[in-house]
Parts: C-alpha cells; sequence; structure tokens
C-alpha cells in the first residue's frame, strides 16, 4: 500500500524522526523538571550536563573501537562510562554550585546556573579544542521498512532505548522508595527532614539521575548525528527547557510530553516547509501554549497563598 | 529520657521561653499546658530541634539534639515530632506517607526496583500497616491523604510517625480540630501508645481537660516560664494554676 502513496511514506519518515528527536528532548527535559519540583531552581548547567554526556561517549567509542571490540560491547560499556561520569559531574555540580546556597535569595543558585554553564563550556573547550569531533563510521546500518521509508539502527535505538528508560524512570519515581523520597522532599522537604528522610542525599540523587538520563541524551545525539561540540548543550538545553515548560515544568509526564511534540513539530516544520526558523519554531510552540495555559499542558496551576 | 535544660528563647526583644527545665520520662506521657502565648509551640520547637534555642541544650537518647541535622534528630536521637497544623505528602497515599518514614534509612534504587518484593520491603509494609491497623485506616490505606477526613489525617500523621520508630513521639495539640468524641478516641489511641507499644510521648495541648486524663505528669507553662510541674492530681490542686489557669469563680 505504501508504494502507491509516496506522501505518506513521507509522512511515516518524518514522524519517525520527529519521534527520535522528542525522545531526546524529553530525555533532557526530565532533567530540569525532577531539579525544578525538588529545589524550585531552573538548572540552566543542564545543558552542558548533557554535552558533557556527549563528549565522554564520544571518548568511550573511539577509545573502545580502537581495542576492536564488538560493537554490542562498545555501546554497553559506552552507556556505562557515559552515565557514570556524567552522573557524578552532576552530583558535583549540586555539590559545589548549589548545596551551599541552600537557604539564600532564589536569584543566588539561578545567577550560579548560569555561571556553571558559562564554566563547563569553556573547560570542555580547554580540554577537547574547539573543533566539533566528529565519529569515525560506526553503527550506521539503515533499514528499509518500505520503499523509501528509512529507518537507521540508531534510530531504533533511540525509540527502543529511550521509551524503555523513560517507562523504568516512570517506575522509579511512582513505586519506589527512593521515587517516594523524592516526592516527599519535592512536596515538604522540612517535613521529610523531620522523619529522617536524609534530605540532601534525596537531591543528590535526583542531580546524578538527571544528569543520567542526560548522558544518554548525549550519547544518543552522538551516534545519532556522529558528531558533537562544546557549545551543543547550549541550544538543546534551551529547547529541553522549552519542552518541559511546554509540558509543565515540575511535571515528569509533561517533561516526555513536552519533548515529543517539541520534536515533532520542528521536524514536520522542516519536512514542509523548510529548515529555515527550525530552531525559532521551538520557542514559539512555547510563547503559544504559554498564552493560552500558562501552568503548561500537565502543570497545575499555581495557588497564591495567603 | 528526655531532658530540656535552661532552655532560653529570644526573639528580638521577646522572651518566649524564659529559663525552661524539664525532664520526660521514658515510658510516660508528658504534657506541657499553657494559654495562648504561654510559649508552648515555642519551647516545643526548641524541644524538637526545629529552633535552635538561644541558651540552653535538649538531650535525648545520649544526644544533644542542637548539634544534630534534621534527618539524625529523627535517627539518632529518636525525637519525631508533628505539627499543629496537618503536613501530610497530598498526593501519596496513607501507606505511601506512613512507609516513607518506615523506610528512612534506605535509599534505595536498585533492591527496592529489580526485586519489587525483598523480604526488607513486604516486613516494612507490614509494619506500617500495623500502623493504620491501630488507627482504623486499614480500608483507607491506598487512598491519597487529601482524599481524607481532617480525623483520619490527623491519625495518618501520628501513625507515620510512629513509623520513624521515635523514643519520643513530640506531638503539638494533636486534638486541635477534632470534634469531643473524636478528641476522646484519639486520646485513647495515645494512651495506648506509651502504654501498649511503649513509645514515650511529649504532648503539648492548651486545653487541659484533654490531656489530664491520660497524662503522667503535666508541665504548666505561663508567659515563657514554668509555673507549676506535677502529677494531674497536683496540677488541678495546684494554687497558682487555678489562679492563673483554670481562673478562679470569683
Amino acid at each position: 500500500m505504501f508504494e502507491h502513496a509516496p506522501a505518506l511514506v513521507y509522512f511515516s519518515q518524518q514522524l519517525l524522526n520527529g519521534l527520535t528527536l522528542g525522545a531526546i528532548y524529553g530525555l533532557i527535559a526530565l532533567g530540569y523538571s525532577m531539579v525544578f519540583s525538588i529545589l524550585g531552581l531552573i538548572n540552566f548547567a543542564h545543558g552542558e550536563i548533557f554535552m558533557i554526556g556527549g563528549y565522554i561517549a564520544f571518548l568511550a567509542v573511539t577509545l573502545f573501537l580502537g581495542f576492536g571490540l564488538s560493537p554490542a560491547l562498545v555501546l554497553l560499556l559506552t552507556f556505562t562510562a557515559a552515565i557514570i561520569i556524567t552522573s557524578g559531574v552532576g552530583f558535583t555540580l549540586e555539590r559545589i554550585c548549589y548545596r551551599p546556597l541552600r537557604g539564600a535569595a532564589k536569584l543566588a543558585p539561578f545567577i550560579t546556573a548560569i555561571g556553571a554553564s558559562i564554566f563547563l563550556q569553556n573547560a570542555v573547550q580547554l580540554w577537547q579544542g574547539s573543533q566539533p569531533k566528529a565519529l569515525a563510521q560506526f553503527l550506521t546500518t539503515q533499514y528499509e521498512l518500505f520503499p523509501g521509508l528509512v529507518i537507521s539502527a540508531t534510530q531504533l535505538l533511540i525509540l527502543g532505548a529511550g521509551g524503555l528508560l523513560l517507562v523504568l524512570f516512570t517506575l522509579l519515581i511512582n513505586k519506589t522508595s527512593f521515587g517516594r523520597q523524592q516526592r516527599a522532599v519535592q512536596q515538604d522537604a522540612l517535613m521529610a527532614g523531620l522523619l529522617g528522610i536524609h534530605v540532601n542525599r534525596v537531591i543528590s540523587a535526583t542531580f546524578m539521575l538527571g544528569a543520567a538520563l542526560a548522558a544518554v541524551a548525549g550519547t544518543f545525539v552522538l551516534l545519532y548525528y556522529g558528531v558533537v561540540d562544546f557549545t551543543m548543550g547550549y541550544l538543546a538545553g534551551m529547547k529541553a527547557f522549552a519542552a518541559a515548560v511546554l509540558g509543565g515544568i515540575g511535571s515528569l509526564p509533561g517533561a516526555i510530553v513536552g519533548g515529543l511534540i517539541l520534536g515533532l513539530t520542528e521536524t514536520f516544520w522542516a519536512g514542509y516547509i523548510g529548515a529555515d526558523y527550525k530552531h525559532a519554531l521551538g520557542f514559539f510552540v512555547l510563547i503559544l501554549v504559554l498564552l493560552l495555559r500558562p501552568q503548561g499542558l500537565f502543570g497545575k496551576p499555581e495557588v497564591e497563598k495567603v | 529520657m528526655l531532658r530540656v535544660e535552661n532552655i532560653s528563647m529570644r526573639f528580638g526583644g521577646l522572651l518566649a521561653v524564659d529559663n525552661v527545665s524539664l525532664e520526660a520520662q521514658t515510658g510516660q506521657i508528658t504534657a506541657v499546658i499553657g494559654g495562648n502565648g504561654a510559649g508552648k509551640t515555642t519551647l516545643f520547637n526548641c524541644i524538637t530541634g526545629f529552633y535552635r534555642p538561644t541558651t540552653g541544650n535538649v538531650i535525648c537518647n545520649g544526644y544533644t539534639l542542637s548539634a544534630l541535622s534534621r534527618a539524625d534528630i529523627a535517627g539518632r536521637a529518636r525525637v519525631v515530632r508533628t505539627f499543629q497544623n496537618i503536613r501530610l505528602f497530598a498526593p501519596l497515599t496513607a501507606l505511601e506517607n506512613v512507609l516513607l518514614a518506615e523506610q528512612r534509612r534506605r535509599l534505595d534504587f536498585l533492591g527496592n526496583f529489580l526485586g519489587l518484593r525483598t523480604r526488607e520491603h513486604l516486613a516494612a509494609v507490614e509494619r506500617a500497616r500495623g500502623w493504620l491497623h491501630y488507627f482504623g485506616l486499614l480500608d483507607v490505606a491506598d487512598t491519597p491523604v487529601a482524599a481524607l477526613s481532617y480525623g483520619q489525617q490527623r491519625k495518618v500523621e501520628i501513625a507515620r510517625a510512629l513509623a520513624a520508630e521515635p523514643i519520643f513521639l513530640c506531638l503539638d495539640e494533636p486534638a486541635a480540630g477534632l470534634n469531643p468524641s473524636e478528641s476522646l478516641e484519639l486520646m485513647h489511641l495515645l494512651e495506648g501508645i506509651t502504654r501498649e507499644h511503649g513509645v514515650s510521648l511529649l504532648l503539648i495541648e492548651h486545653d487541659m481537660s484533654v490531656v489530664m486524663g491520660i497524662s503522667d505528669r503535666i508541665i504548666v507553662l505561663e508567659y515563657g516560664r514554668k509555673l507549676a510541674e506535677g502529677t494531674p492530681a497536683d496540677i488541678r490542686q495546684n494554687p497558682d494554676v487555678i489562679r492563673a489557669y483554670l481562673g478562679a469563680d470569683d
């Protein structure tokens, strides 16, 4: 049936590409939303955490391919390395930049986040140079589902692993004792502390978890586009932030749905209208949603306490 | 034993608590009573480490509370408190609220995640359900607490505090907002917590009649100072208390 409907094939291809991009945005957006829900802080350095995840993945793939390991093993080791090291960066970021400012005026950690973002970007530039890093041929197999409809091995991985991760993450927050503690601290950190919950540990774990998801997103981007550069955290971070706000910041399903909406809108815009203004479009959608529904799609309206 | 040594608390020019000492014995119910502005809640906040007193110490289970973090006050000194207004985690169910205190020590990613039914987890759920059962809340265990009645929420809050395994459970006006029959029922339950389950209680109450029947020892505060201390019978006959608090009939 597809052979006779090139328009449908084209649409399906755009849908596939859009979902892939959306899954990546969603993974990053979750980190913004989690940190916001627990600390009320927009962690503007989160885009850089994602970028660092991409760099670690690049170094890991290059290193492990050099050993002549099988692609599956390289992938496994790369994800492991990216997740562990990037979570460490997330932990350190919270420890050094945000924890000392707990209880300070809201603006202080916000400014610190912007500072941390600039610092991390420049640190990676010094460390890895200002040229983008391109990956050698890796995981470039493509499967033709129908004539004209192509899915790459990377896309399969992103959709499969990304989807699985989002499900696991939802279970983690809703079903485990860690998730329960996380939701409690988010509600009332003071009371949680008085019940004996180690609030700072929960916050550290939240940062590490957000960083781990960002590391997976960074690895996906490396595999999908084959290239990383030290400024990539800025735009991706801004868009993921837009996705989190779009879905309702603080809402985890909202972050995922916001990411998917943004990914699909961008891809369809580029596929049907043209690549111009592709990057601006996400923010245009954000403005529209905020005009009509200021709390975002899944957010609860803020109640002014009197 | 929970020992309060020479606590004073000053807010700017106001001395809210003035050099109060008291001892609450393990295995007993101790009540602090006083009228509005007598300094009960301030003293309570100092005792539970919520405020850092201007002078004085609070010692429980071998720890000086002012030196501990909030989590360690519950975990090491084993003093747990509730507030006058209910502070439950509203979107969580009654069982989840209680489980939270039950499993506070473990920040469990994998164990609970992979083996969703570990023995430890099941035991924790069992203990949490036990407390809910004690307060007659088993049938609403899986209801989000925001949907429960005020009286039920109050009981969930006390069940949750008990799940943190305190030596001393400090309750700030537990009967506030309850009608007389609910209040009476709650006092019976509180009595059982100490007499049957061995958890010591420190209560704050402004309505003396509520605690008179169950307390082993009563401390009366007035204007931030200790006015009297003794058994309920002593307090009932204490002329200072009658004058200042119960009010003379003349």
